[in-house]
């Protein structure tokens, strides 16, 4: 019974994931942002549910309940019995400002899909699906003809966007100490569309289509300590990870044509290539989470990377990121307002990108509510966030943005069989 | 789930393009202006052109620049006069050519064209097959003129006949020659044998007329009306009195009406072909760099280049004098990478001094593909694969010889440039072809070296970074 029972959540969880591993191939375009142009693209989320609320804190976070996926360590703190499940899908708004020009868009995505649970008494896993990066862009730049007094614009259009495929192993070294490590495998297409033109010959633009099928692999690396303060539910968990950098390679199809008036497109070439690896480069952090009587929750996160070391190009930066994170915990009360969770956080993102003097930064705030299903260990994670990308200073943008998410985390027993059986 | 992605795309779509700045992205496509790349010109002759079937014919004779002299003669055959009782009082006067100039002239106006007509004596033959006439067409005529006559464009008044506000020349001939007319209507009143019952007959005596330059002058070459059945046909008129009131009387032999001739042709389906009135159109090289140009059996093949005639080249209308456009070199635009023509533009100028108002150049040229021998192959066509190319002419009224021709050569380049064999087309520029029987425009273009009035290609190539 109990074989049958975990083979049924087994079976569940890899059929919803395997379900959407094609929906994920096609690409997303969870973004129209034309930062989205630099490096691999807007990088999304790492961490969902309760850690988004929280400003994406997790370094330091443990929780039976909950899956953590910033520190792979977390995961050894579900609890043995526990399958947990979650998915989550979000919706953005987004209010673009450049000096010229303003635009607002929407779009929506499924946010990620994660299965957790024991594999023996020290070792727990998780794995599941989540977009890595989102490509969305349209951008003009200008050159001077050779040879001539006039300008060639171009008009730049990408979109794509890498999925991420991983698993999670947590080993419990004690009550106190956990180590954790993610493989993950990341594919997706990308593809670029470059129209060069004159502004004499506007009707015979040139074309230049690139559409690159991505792949690569990284690990994580990541820690836990907890130290307990004192029995009256305080305890302090500190936490790190370190994640390798990564290569992302593929081929590219490229088509080139060249456009006369209405009535004629050359495709002047064709062929396959390698494509032009895309690096991102090795990162780590560290952060902590401080439980104050089992009624409050304080936590931190700091995480580096050093984009400088991948790109020789000049408009890459280093990145550190600073998040902070406030959680009043659900009490056992009868009440429905005392059993659910409210989070609040904040979170600075330097970018790893300079144009025009300026970091493309990110300072976003956000709020969430965590509310549980009936009397289960269930709960509906609401996130809500506000942010600002950008500047607005010497024809750049600025993006403002709020997003509300919405996450599904479902427990269930691991090894009881259900009641109805 | 699937229907979660539906709402994964954006609500609002607008075209704007951010620019953010060169610092991290610039294309690596490069575009380049080419304005170096040799073009040769030439200028070429053609056989025949064909005159006849035209409203207009020309006569006169004028030097271009560079030293090439045109004379132009018209040749027409008139129709027997309508038959009528003549009084029989009646008495011959005299007799005269009425002449109708249509506005055209072209060559230096400010002189006088004197002209002369004369009686041919030789019949007028036509193409065999097509039953045309040709510029090259020419037929004996008698030395002694019937008539001269001097037509001076600054005294145009002179010419003005008040009742119908029309110019008419007016070119006496011989009364004696006159008086032939005037009996042949006085013969058939009689019933005697006439000339005037049969056509062909008629045409067999008079077997038609001539104008060309009186003397050896250049001047202009002028146009005369040659339509039928109206005010300004040219016609020869008889004058005579009958001692009545309002004696001032006459009867008319007008131009060939060939729409009602029927004679030996019946055969033909249209009645245009019976067309005899035309225009010869020569021109006489001989004090001009173009010598040779119309030597040999078949000169069109012959091509002279713009190099050792004044870095000019020649077009003109009437013998279809065309220029060739040779661009041997397109493959050295692979020099710079591979890539992609993205536009051509060939900017043509007239000499300045050639040309003084807008009127005086075509507004347009046409372009034809030929090969090695001039052999025409076919006008040169856009992207859409049905319209001509055609050279715009972009007139600057500002500035006295600054006007010049513009030609999209977008598709020929591509086509050269993409194929990988020797060309077997060039190009070349003509007048018109729909007015090239009816006048002698002409145009002298400077070549690339030309300094003043200089050919200009300007090519634009997006070169493309490719990895292979």
């Amino acid at each position: 019974m109990k074989l049958k029972n975990k083979l049924r959540h087994n079976i569940l969880a890899l059929i919803v994931i395997m379900f959407l591993i094609p929906f994920y191939s096609n690409g997303q375009s969870n973004t129209s942002s034309p930062y989205s142009k630099f490096g691999i693209g807007d990088l999304a989320s790492v961490a969902y549910g309760r850690n988004l609320a929280l400003g994406e804190t997790g370094y330091g976070l443990r929780d039976m309940y909950f899956i953590n996926l910033k520190n792979p360590a977390a995961v050894t703190a579900v609890d043995s019995m526990n399958f947990l499940f979650e998915m989550g899908v979000n919706v953005k708004t987004t209010r673009s400002d450049a000096v010229e020009h303003d635009e607002k868009y929407w779009n929506g995505n499924l946010t990620h899909i994660v299965a957790s649970h024991r594999i023996n008494r020290s070792l727990m896993a998780s794995y599941g699906l989540m977009p890595y990066t989102n490509i969305g862009y349209r951008l003009r730049t200008m050159k001077v003809v050779e040879g001539d007094e006039t300008f060639a614009l171009t008009d730049w259009e990408g979109s794509g966007g890498i999925n991420k495929l991983f698993l999670n192993l947590g080993l419990k070294f004690s009550e106190k100490f956990s180590l954790g490590g993610e493989f993950a495998y990341y594919y997706g297409p990308v593809t670029e569309s470059r129209k060069t033109w004159t502004l004499q010959q506007s009707s015979n633009p040139s074309f230049y289509h690139t559409s690159t099928k991505y792949r690569g692999a990284s690990f994580k690396l990541g820690a836990q300590l907890t130290i307990p303060i004192n029995t009256n539910g305080s305890s302090l968990n500190i936490g790190g990870a370190f994640s390798t950098g990564q290569r992302l390679w593929g081929t590219s199809e490229i088509l080139i044509q060249q456009q006369y008036g209405s009535s004629a497109i050359d495709s002047i070439y064709y062929y396959e290539d390698n494509a032009t690896s895309v690096f991102s480069p090795m990162s780590y952090g560290v952060g902590f989470g401080l439980t104050l009587k089992g009624k409050y929750l304080l936590a931190g996160d700091i995480e580096m990377a050093d984009w400088r070391t991948v790109n020789d190009d000049r408009a890459y930066i280093p990145q550190a990121i600073y998040s902070l994170g406030f959680e009043i915990l659900p009490t056992n009360k009868q009440s429905y307002l005392s059993r659910c969770s409210y989070r609040f956080g904040y979170r600075y993102d330097s970018g790893y990108v300079q144009t025009k003097g300026f970091d493309i930064d990110d300072i976003r705030f956000s709020v969430g509510l965590g509310l549980p299903i009936q009397k289960s260990a269930s709960m509906i994670n609401v996130s809500f966030e506000a942010g600002q990308r950008g500047t607005e200073k010497l024809g750049l943008v600025r993006e403002r943005y709020s997003q509300l998410t919405v996450a599904f985390s479902l427990q269930d027993f691991w090894f009881i069989p259900m009641k109805v059986n | 789930m699937s229907a979660l992605w539906l709402i994964s795309c954006e609500y609002e779509q607008t075209d704007y393009r951010y620019n953010l700045g060169a610092d991290f992205i610039s294309d690596p496509t490069r575009v380049v202006m080419i304005d170096t790349l040799t073009v040769h010109t030439y200028t070429t002759a053609t056989d025949s052109v064909i005159t006849s079937r035209e409203d207009r014919l020309l006569a006169g004779r004028f030097e271009n620049k560079l030293g090439v002299v045109t004379t132009a003669e018209s040749y027409f055959r008139l129709d027997p006069c309508e038959i009528f009782e003549l009084s029989e009082t009646a008495v011959f006067d005299s007799a005269c050519f009425i002449l109708y100039p249509d506005d055209y002239e072209f060559g230096d106006t400010t002189m006088v064209c004197d002209l002369a007509i004369h009686a041919l004596t030789e019949n007028i033959v036509a193409d065999r097959r097509y039953e045309y006439l040709y510029n090259v067409s020419g037929f004996a005529f008698d030395p002694v003129p019937l008539g001269t006559f001097s037509y001076d464009l600054t005294k145009r008044d002179r010419f003005l006949e008040e009742e119908n506000n029309i110019v008419s020349i007016v070119v006496r001939v011989p009364d004696e020659y006159g008086k032939q007319f005037y009996q042949m209507l006085e013969d058939e009143n009689d019933n005697l044998d006439s000339l005037l019952d049969n056509k062909d007959k008629f045409a067999k005596k008079y077997k038609g007329y001539t104008i060309r330059p009186a003397n050896e002058k250049s001047s202009y070459i002028m146009g005369f009306n040659a339509v039928t059945d109206s005010t300004v046909t040219p016609k020869l008129r008889i004058y005579y009195h009958d001692y009545s009131e309002n004696d001032e009387l006459f009867f008319d032999y007008p131009l060939e009406d060939f729409t009602e001739y029927a004679g030996d042709l019946f055969d033909l389906t249209t009645s245009e072909k019976n067309s005899y009135a035309f225009s010869t159109i020569r021109n006489d090289y001989s004090k001009s760099p173009f010598v040779g140009i119309d030597v040999g059996r078949d000169f069109s093949q012959n091509k002279i280049v713009s190099t050792k005639t004044q870095n000019a080249t020649m077009i003109q209308a009437g013998l279809d004098v065309r220029t060739r456009i040779e661009i041997p070199t397109i493959d050295e635009l692979y020099f710079e990478g591979k890539g992609a023509v993205v536009q051509a533009i060939l900017y043509l100028e007239p000499l300045t001094g050639t040309y003084d108002k807008e009127y005086q150049l075509p507004s347009s040229l046409e372009l034809y593909l030929v090969d090695k021998k001039n052999r025409p192959y076919g006008q040169v066509i856009d992207f859409d694969q049905a319209t001509p190319i055609t050279a715009q002419l972009v007139f600057n009224n500002e500035i006295k010889g600054r006007s010049y021709y513009k030609v999209d050569l977008t598709r020929f380049i591509r086509d050269e440039y993409l194929s990988v064999e020797d060309p077997f087309f060039t190009l070349q520029i003509a007048y018109p072809q729909s007015e090239i029987g009816s006048c002698v425009d002409q145009l002298i273009l400077g070549n690339q070296k030309n300094l003043e009035d200089e050919l200009i290609l300007e090519l634009y190539i997006s070169y493309y970074e490719i990895k292979e």
